[in-house]
């Protein structure tokens, strides 16, 4: 929930994997990982590649929250997967632009069955897994593909399990079996030859994919990948472009380029080098004075206008949408009969906000909301527009519902800057229809756990990012009837079980054009029942330094590092 | 003085004991779930569910508590959940970044504070001891970030016309004066009040004495009266004040490690809050409140050996 960005959200972000369904093309790769040049939309100052990439230096990058693992079966935060990235690899993964699957240790697309429940993946060979020290440990095989799926179900790794064995990999025959302790290996993970694994699922999901291109589905060997994550973090071993160098915890991790990687001309860096725990505001001094490449968190709020606007750092600003929705829930259960039960209520509020306005509080970097799912997002659809600014109507229509003097209610949020401001705008445009709102700001650990315990909240400010690129994850975990439970992030406590009996098609429908205007109609049946305001959808903006060559935000791997260079002469 | 040591040693327990038995207490009933922030704000309720499991989160206060003292008695301090790590070695390879802050720092509050308070004091009620008090409540009053944030905003400036000092935006590389002057001069100016304003009573105080009017009428040069005679018998408040700050610093200098990305204790410590990571929460304040209590510790005796005076 409560997506990313500054302070303890960047903390604890998430990004990772992706999906697409149905846009699954075998690609011609020329870069590191998948090519093509289609510039997603909203992407800017994407300089043209050019001809060969210059090749060597050294980039620095600098984060305020320090990495929390580098072992792919756990790490689910947003420093860590720009660097498991570097380290290690997946079946697939996504076009180095946009959200579009590609093959990367696969030769190939899977094959999916007729029913959409089996995976027969066939691997590259002569891709070796390399050791820290620089050199090589063996030769890559399909067993340690399955090795690794099963090592992210187990129970047992220490000090705690994958935070998404269920949530990601769940749906796989014997997963259950695994996760519950009851078996060491799912029976639906098998080698069928030294290069060839099949996967077989539960019931169809077109969304695996996505998964098989998430850093949980990395494949690491078995004689180093133990239970012990902690081991595993200190001496990750993958088939990535680089090794781990150095890491000293609170200061600063090295990667150094894998002299054995399989892709011909990569990597293009010697050394990536990411300076932790470093102050936002210090690390924009630092890329604007030169000493630093890339500032790994957004550019500081109170440096936003200043920076942006000015001419000397024009191309050296990097933005890009972000695959993600802030919006404010309304409790849409209250219990007896609680104002925002009723969905008169609910639609009026829906035309009260002024979202313009809140985006000025972003700096302009965004988009207005209308409706659930993100730009980047397959099933975005521009013309849904279910509701319109108008107080004066909205203010009606609350008085048609019951409450022509308004009601008082309260409005959660977290202390992460900006939400306050933008609670407090809310709160005001809740005022003009008469809703008085208390603001309730708390530390994120708190706030979450408040939203998360049912009908503590009846307002809540918060946004959702992207797990990967499919709107079953805008849906099944945060609007569903199974995510309307204590520890769920369905916020707005919505459940309708038509709804979800409409999602559990789409998500396993293998027809992609089918399976589009499917979620549209979801999206839009959703909306008429108003369990949100969607607010904005938000532009990630950062800046790089002069040297940098080849750095986009990618829309789901946020810093996509394996594509970056240094240009000569700089 | 061996039973006053003995009696101090179990004392310094008892205090260890109650700080480790408070803040254990108040991380349980923070709404904060720690589950929650090891598996990511996405993550699945079965997922977070497995994730308690896994780290004895779900079993009873008391069963947790006991669980914890007693890997306490064997040296054991836990393991973070967020930094996959255990916590000792964590605390020790933050330490020196904060020991070289800690010193230089004190360093730094003496060095200014220091002479400003004994030429505040022999110039008592002058414009010089005006402005000197003016000063320190300045530099006591100015929060510490906002110090920190002006010294960098400065040194970028600085940069940008062509002067390179100090390091751009802080950072730590050890024992590297580019980087230590600006925090250890932060962490300075907010003590050297402190220092400044200790030294200037006790001088004024001591000055008064009849010894020093006996030095005086012997014809010693005012130099000699005042950093011979004066200032050893006013510098008591001083070394104490001196222990504690250490002690106090060691712990994890909170707010200028944080504006000066400085890898200390207290760095660490926000980390630990801010991701209720309970065992290193658990370990930064223990580890502070150690520091403390040696810091105490060894002032007392310290006294006592400069003070003959002072018997146990």
């Amino acid at each position: 929930m409560q997506s990313l960005i500054r302070g303890p959200r960047a903390i604890a972000i998430v990004a990772i994997v992706g999906l697409a369904a149905g846009a699954c093309s075998p690609g011609a790769s020329t870069g590191p990982e998948g090519s093509g040049s289609a510039a997603s939309p909203g992407a800017t100052a994407a300089e043209s590649q050019p001809a060969t990439i210059p090749q060597g230096g050294t980039l620095s990058i600098a984060y305020q929250s320090d990495l929390q693992h580098l072992d792919p079966a756990v790490m689910y935060d947003t420093v860590g997967i720009a660097a498991v990235r570097l380290m290690f690899e997946s079946p697939l993964t996504y076009d180095n632009r946009t959200t579009q699957l590609v093959p990367l240790l696969l030769t190939e697309m899977p094959a999916i069955s007729a029913d959409g429940k089996a995976y027969t993946l066939k691997f590259r060979t002569g891709i070796n897994f390399v050791k820290t020290d620089g050199s090589v440990l063996r030769e890559m095989t399909a067993d340690d593909f399955v090795y690794s799926l099963n090592r992210v179900l187990d129970p047992n790794l220490k000090p705690s399990p994958s935070p998404v064995a269920s949530a990601f990999f769940g749906n796989i025959v014997g997963a259950s079996d695994v996760i519950g302790g009851k078996a060491k290996t799912a029976s639906g993970i098998k080698a069928t030859d030294a290069s060839t694994v099949e996967v077989d699922l539960v019931k169809a999901d077109a969304t695996f994919s996505n998964i098989l291109a998430s850093t949980f589905a990395a494949v690491v060997p078995k004689e180093l990948a133990t239970e012990d994550t902690a081991a595993f973090d200190a001496a990750p071993v993958g088939t990535g472009p680089y090794v781990l160098g150095s890491y000293t915890k609170g200061q600063q991790a090295t990667f150094l380029a894998n002299k054995h990687y399989w892709q011909p001309g990569q990597p293009y860096l010697d050394e990536i080098d990411f300076k932790v725990g470093v102050d936002d505001n210090a690390a924009l001094q630092q890329v604007q004075a030169g000493t630093l490449d890339i500032l790994g968190d957004q550019i500081p709020s109170g440096s936003f206008t200043q920076v942006t606007t000015d001419p000397q750092y024009a191309d050296q600003i990097v933005r890009h949408s972000l695959v993600e929705t802030q919006y404010m829930s309304m409790d849409a259960s209250q219990p007896n009969g609680g104002p925002l039960s009723k969905l008169a209520v609910r639609q009026a509020i829906e035309g009260a906000i002024d979202k313009e306005n809140i985006l000025k509080i972003y700096h302009g970097a965004g988009v207005v909301a209308d409706c659930i799912l993100p730009p980047d997002m397959l099933g975005f659809d521009p013309t849904c527009k279910p509701y319109t600014f108008d107080q004066a109507a909205a203010k009606t229509a609350l008085a048609a519902a019951g409450y022509p003097t308004g009601f008082k209610t309260t409005l959660y949020t977290d202390t992460t800057d900006p939400d306050p401001k933008v609670a407090a705008a809310l709160q005001q445009d809740l005022a003009t229809i008469g809703i008085t709102v208390e603001v309730v700001t708390q530390s994120f650990d708190t706030f979450l756990n408040t939203i998360e315990t049912p009908h503590e909240a009846p307002l809540v400010y918060v946004g959702w990012f992207e797990d990967y690129p499919d709107p079953s994850d805008f849906i099944d975990p945060i609007l569903s009837c199974a995510s309307a439970v204590k520890g769920g992030a369905n916020a707005s406590w919505y459940c309708n079980q038509a709804i979800d009996a409409q999602a559990a098609a789409a998500r396993g429908e293998v027809d992609g054009a089918k399976r589009i205007t499917e979620y549209q109609a979801i999206q839009k049946a959703i909306m008429a029942d108003a369990p949100w305001v969607p607010l904005i959808h938000e532009d990630w903006v950062t800046l790089e330094s002069k040297r940098v060559g080849g750095f986009v935000i990618h829309p789901v791997w946020l810093y996509s590092l394996r594509d970056v260079y240094i240009k000569p002469g700089t | 003085m061996t039973t006053y040591l003995l009696r101090r040693l179990g004392w310094a327990a008892l205090v260890l004991a109650g700080v480790a038995l408070l803040t254990f207490f108040l991380s349980y009933v923070l709404p904060a779930d720690p589950a929650r922030m090891v598996a990511g704000p996405q993550a699945r309720p079965e997922d977070v569910a497995a994730i308690r499991h896994a780290l004895g989160l779900d079993r009873p206060f008391l069963d947790q508590l006991g669980t914890y003292l007693g890997n306490i008695l064997h040296g054991n301090f836990g393991h973070s959940y967020h930094q996959n790590k255990d916590v000792l070695p964590l605390l020790l390879q933050r330490f020196p970044a904060t020991a070289q802050l800690a010193v230089a720092g004190l360093f730094l509050e003496l060095l200014i504070g220091i002479p400003l308070g004994v030429m505040a004091a022999t110039r008592k009620g002058t414009g010089f001891d005006r402005a000197a008090t003016v000063l320190t409540i300045v530099l006591v009053s100015a929060p510490s970030f906002w110090v920190g944030y002006l010294i960098l905003e400065a040194v970028f400036q600085a940069h940008k016309a062509g002067f390179d000092l100090f390091a751009v935006g802080g950072g730590y590389k050890p024992f590297d004066l580019r980087y230590l002057v600006l925090p250890a001069l932060t962490l300075g100016f907010s003590g050297a009040a402190y220092y400044n304003r200790i030294m200037r009573a006790t001088m004024i105080d001591e000055l008064h004495r009849e010894y020093i009017r006996t030095a005086r009428a012997k014809g010693l040069p005012e130099r000699r009266v005042l950093w011979h005679h004066a200032i050893r018998n006013a510098i008591g408040p001083v070394v104490i004040q001196i222990g504690l700050d250490l002690g106090f610093f060691l712990g994890g200098v909170v707010v200028v490690e944080q504006v000066f990305s400085w890898p200390g204790i207290g760095k660490l410590a926000v980390e630990s809050i801010v991701t209720a990571d309970v065992p290193l929460i658990m370990g930064t304040v223990l580890f502070g409140t150690l520091c403390i209590v040696i810091a105490n510790l060894a002032v007392d005796i310290l006294n006592a050996v400069v003070d003959p005076r002072i018997r146990f």
